[in-house]
């Protein structure tokens, strides 16, 4: 039962957090930028705005497009249950594992790109089809990230990946090539710049945005929220992989421990930022060659792992 | 047991008599119905214990065919019975619409097919396999051919019979090997005695079968018969082929490879493992880029069958490298696998049917809003479409877990070389899981949701209940053993450790009655997973409903933007323009051939007509079969030589035979 407690706990709580991580980019961003730029809350106020404003659906959509965005945030929320965010192992860790949190993100994108050619537009079914494959070639990239710590754990159950990571050397080739994959993983599955642009509504450029063009009002709010929590999830699942002291390895004070976490999750956040101002958008064609260079960095590590190369 | 086992022969025998024999079709179906249960009640026992070893008489003494039903044989048996179930129901209203000649055909042809299955399954010994192999290939070529005055159907019939056929060759002689060496045609006594097999002939063996096998499993090179000939038969037929009849291989390749010839070299599991990995990445690679609906879910039983591969080859790797665990969670995964691709795929197949049958056709580009038009139907497709990607809380995502739990295993214990097979199975597992999900967003997507793009799909209406309940009855098996994956996990892992002789190596801990817990490193999925996803999506909902409702104006329904016009109804994305990335970015496997020829009136910028054509290499076809077909012809252009007609010259060919036989064999 207090697990459960706990799970619920965890679930509001990151709810709550996750459009103040993308307030924190999107300052981090703007300050990069020379703008003045909003304020660090706005994500609330913009998702307030959304949830008091009317629906309104296309003519040929079905059930599957209103009960998308409720799937999609429930889905996200599910998935953050078993990934360890401040404590190790996570509320739910012990049910779901590396496998089951990729599945779970996997199937967030199923529906909405469904979603997506629900509307008969053909905006909509352009943004499915470029999210499915952007999806298609982020998954080995995804798998490849956890693999050198799969190998070393013997395992993909989250409590054995984040202690293999946290007992193994700090400053090593094998993170060190996992960092630059993490930082591209990162960047596609939020759907940044330069594989998607989230600031943007110029047609031929949208990714993510072209499948979600039908959407308004609280509909709307529910999807960004779903895609701020997995944005902070993302962040979540590549620094327990990675970076993940605090959760993992090194003992703190409990009452330091939160709050080392949390500044961890800012850090990486505001690096998210600069590394999103750092890049151009580059041609659609291209991001395979960008996602496969991720994957195989980190298939690179999982081999240095595996001969020994530390 | 053995009157459960006439009784299923009778019904399926009777089945057959009443298509060929009665106007009226209830009789038939029923009768197959009856022998369907008749099995599965007989698989059923043999699960719970029961053992049954009988030899039917043939002839005197010698000529009997031995049939049993150890535990792998029921568990086949009872997956081959219960989908016959459910397609028979399926076919029975299916063919109504039927020419009355090809109605008799199907009616009569169809419990036929189901019963030399089941007895390839059943059989103990080479006869028996062999008649029943035989006739498998014969009756499914025979339904291939129902609709036999179309000439692409003739040909597609034509290379099914070649392929099954050189199959089967090698498959007779893997066997006559075998009985040559153990001087025996008794399964048992194959299984005691080819361990102490000189290694090469294992070895011949073993290739020999995996060939024969392959090509009826439709594993990469050996599957271009498979999206040719599934499409072209009745719906339910291609729905048994492909969910049932390919199982009916894996089940050979697991009899052979693991109970008969046992632990061999390393590089077989390599092999399959290599051949698997192949298999799922080149079969979910070209159902992307096709748009006939049935001929899309057929390259999708090549990935699957690759998948299948994956695990039984790391098993065959954890068994050679002596580690037990890893070689029965492997197994578990290629069987939980198998059911799970009998499952959704026959769902598909039967949803494909109904498409048709409703007059839409098999085109996904003629599609459209079949959703609102045929729920049930579309209910159906929707939970198989999301299963057979992999996604959970759906089956599909229970054994490719498993899949990953032994190859992740494989990489952490099996050493350096072995690890980097691991991680290219990995690698590739997760490839062909993010694109079949892309293949299935697109066939839903195009299918069913958005506005009907034709005529005929603006009228479709849901088809007989008797064809959406079985499809139905698919669907929630899907879901069910995707929340309860202990439910199968468990009996299947002692199945397989039965099977690889590991049975003290597994720990009453290992599996639980409905969690899949496995034996190391603590990673485990059960419903506490799926519970707090569905707590999660309900709980949301109800926020999303309640809560709002107070706030703002009521939901309204309005057109959707379409930059000021109106949007026609071939504007929307179709399955081609869907796959146009995948056949950019995958452009050297596709090899993809493309015409633009543009018409305009005045000036370039005005244009009256645009046609497209695009298709893309059949690379297999080219430059793999070609080549072959060209030797074979050649060869046989060499050999016509042989016979002049000269009758003095067919004289001294038989005394040379003559003398030559006389020489060497004695």
């Amino acid at each position: 039962m207090a697990m459960w407690g706990a799970a619920v706990g965890q679930a509001l709580a990151v709810l709550l957090v996750a459009p103040l991580v993308h307030g924190l980019i999107q300052r981090t961003k703007a300050a990069l930028q020379g703008r003045h730029g909003p304020g660090l809350l706005q994500p609330y106020f913009t998702l307030i705005k959304l949830w008091r404003r009317q629906d309104i659906r296309p003519t040929p959509a079905s059930w599957i497009f209103v009960a998308a965005p409720r799937l999609a945030l429930g889905i996200v929320v599910a998935a953050t249950l078993s990934v360890p965010l401040l404590w190790n192992p996570a509320p739910l860790g012990w049910d779901g594992d590396f496998v089951v949190v990729v599945g779970l993100l996997a199937l967030e994108r199923y529906v909405l790109s469904l979603a997506g050619l629900d509307t008969g537009t053909p905006f909509g079914g352009l943004g499915s089809s470029r999210e499915s494959i952007v999806g298609a070639l982020v998954e080995p990239a995804l798998f490849a990230l956890a693999l050198p710590w799969m190998v070393l754990a013997g395992s993909t159950a989250w409590p054995a990946l984040v202690a293999a990571s946290a007992s193994a050397t700090p400053a090593s080739v094998v993170r060190f090539f996992g960092l630059g994959a993490g930082l591209i993983v990162s960047l596609a599955e939020t759907g940044r710049l330069p594989v998607d642009n989230p600031d943007t509504h110029l047609e031929l450029t949208m990714i993510h945005e072209a499948m979600l063009l039908e959407y308004s009002g609280p509909q709307l709010a529910l999807i960004s929220l779903a895609q701020m929590t997995k944005q902070l999830l993302v962040l979540a699942l590549v620094a327990d992989l990675l970076v993940p002291w605090g959760v993992g390895g090194l003992a703190l004070p409990p009452g330091v421990q939160p709050v080392a976490v949390l500044a961890k999750w800012a850090a990486l956040a505001a690096g998210l930022g600069v590394a999103e101002s750092l890049s151009a958008k580059l041609r659609f064609f291209r991001l395979p060659g960008y996602l496969g260079a991720a994957a195989a960095l980190s298939s690179a590590a999982a081999v240095l792992q595996v001969w020994g190369v530390r | 047991m053995i009157w459960l086992l006439l009784s299923g022969l009778g019904a399926y025998g009777l089945a057959a008599l009443c298509g060929a024999c009665l106007r009226n079709g209830r009789l038939a179906t029923l009768a197959a119905l009856a022998g369907g249960a008749a099995f599965a009640a007989l698989a059923v026992l043999a699960l719970l214990g029961a053992r049954l070893d009988v030899r039917l008489p043939l002839g005197p003494p010698p000529f009997a065919l031995r049939l049993w039903t150890p535990p792998l044989s029921a568990l086949f048996v009872l997956l081959i019975s219960g989908v016959g179930i459910l397609a028979s129901v399926y076919g029975g209203a299916y063919v109504a619409h039927f020419a009355e000649q090809k109605r008799r055909a199907v009616l009569t042809l169809t419990p036929l097919f189901l019963l030399s299955m089941t007895l390839v399954t059943l059989a103990a010994d080479l006869a028996a396999f062999l008649i029943a192999w035989e006739a498998m290939s014969l009756t499914s070529y025979a339904l291939v051919m129902t609709d036999g005055e179309r000439p692409e159907v003739v040909r597609a019939g034509y290379v099914y019979l070649v392929m099954t056929h050189v199959g089967a060759v090698c498959l007779l002689a893997a066997f006559l090997l075998l009985t040559g060496a153990t001087g025996s045609m008794d399964f048992t006594i194959w299984a005691g005695a080819a361990s102490a097999l000189a290694p090469g002939l294992r070895s011949a063996i073993f290739v020999l079968v995996l060939l024969g096998f392959g090509s009826k499993a439709a594993l990469v090179p050996l599957h271009v018969w498979l999206p040719r000939a599934h499409p072209v038969a009745p719906s339910h037929v291609s729905g048994l082929m492909s969910g049932v009849m390919l199982k009916v291989a894996v089940y050979g390749l697991i009899l052979v490879g693991f109970t008969v010839l046992g632990p061999g070299p390393l590089w077989w599991g390599l092999l399959v493992l290599a051949l698997g990995v192949l298999s799922s990445v080149l079969g979910v690679l070209y159902a992307l880029a096709e748009h006939d609906l049935k001929r899309l879910l057929a390259y999708h039983s090549v990935e699957n069958v690759g998948i299948i591969a994956m695990g039984l080859g790391v098993a065959l790797i954890g068994q050679r490298a002596h580690l037990p665990l890893l070689a029965v969670v492997a197994l578990t995964a290629a069987l939980y696998h198998t059911v799970n691709h009998a499952l959704f795929k026959t769902a598909l197949f039967l949803d494909a049917g109904s498409v048709q049958y409703a007059g839409v056709g098999r085109n996904l580009d003629r599609m459209g809003g079949l959703l609102a038009r045929m729920p049930w139907t579309g209910v159906s497709l929707l939970v198989a479409a999301a299963s057979i990607s992999g996604l959970p809380p759906f089956n599909g995502f229970v054994s490719e877990w498993l899949t990953y739990q032994s190859l992740v295993r494989l990489g952490a214990r099996g050493g350096p070389l072995l690890a980097l097979c691991a991680f290219a199975g990995v690698l590739a597992l997760a490839l062909t899981g993010g694109l079949a999900a892309a293949c299935f967003v697109k066939v839903s997507g195009v299918g069913l949701l958005g506005r009907p793009r034709t005529e005929h799909a603006t009228r479709a209406r849901e088809v007989p209940p008797a064809m959406y309940v079985p499809a139905l009855v698919l669907a929630g098996l899907c879901l069910g053993l995707g929340l309860l994956p202990g439910v199968l996990a468990a009996p299947f892992a002692a199945l397989a450790s039965g099977v690889l002789h590991a049975g003290s190596v597994l720990p009453q801990t290992a599996t639980g009655a409905v969690l899949v817990t496995l034996p190391w490193g603590g990673a485990r999925i059960g419903p506490g997973a799926f519970a707090a996803f569905a707590l999660a999506v309900a709980a949301t909902a109800a926020l999303a409903s309640a809560a709002g409702r107070r706030v703002r104006p009521a939901a309204e329904v309005r057109a959707p933007w379409a930059c000021g016009g109106e949007i026609g109804l071939l504007s929307q994305y179709s399955a081609t323009a869907y796959a146009k990335p995948f056949r950019q970015v995958f452009g050297l496997i596709y090899r993809p051939v493309r015409s633009v020829q543009v018409e305009s009136a005045v000036h370039p910028f005005f244009r009256t007509r645009v046609e497209y054509q695009g298709e893309i290499t059949p690379v297999f076809d080219r430059y793999v079969y070609g080549p072959v077909l060209t030797g074979v012809l050649a060869l046989a252009r060499y050999g016509r030589q042989l016979q002049s007609g000269s009758l003095r010259l067919y004289l001294g060919y038989i005394l040379v035979t003559l003398v030559l036989l006389l020489t060497f064999v004695r």
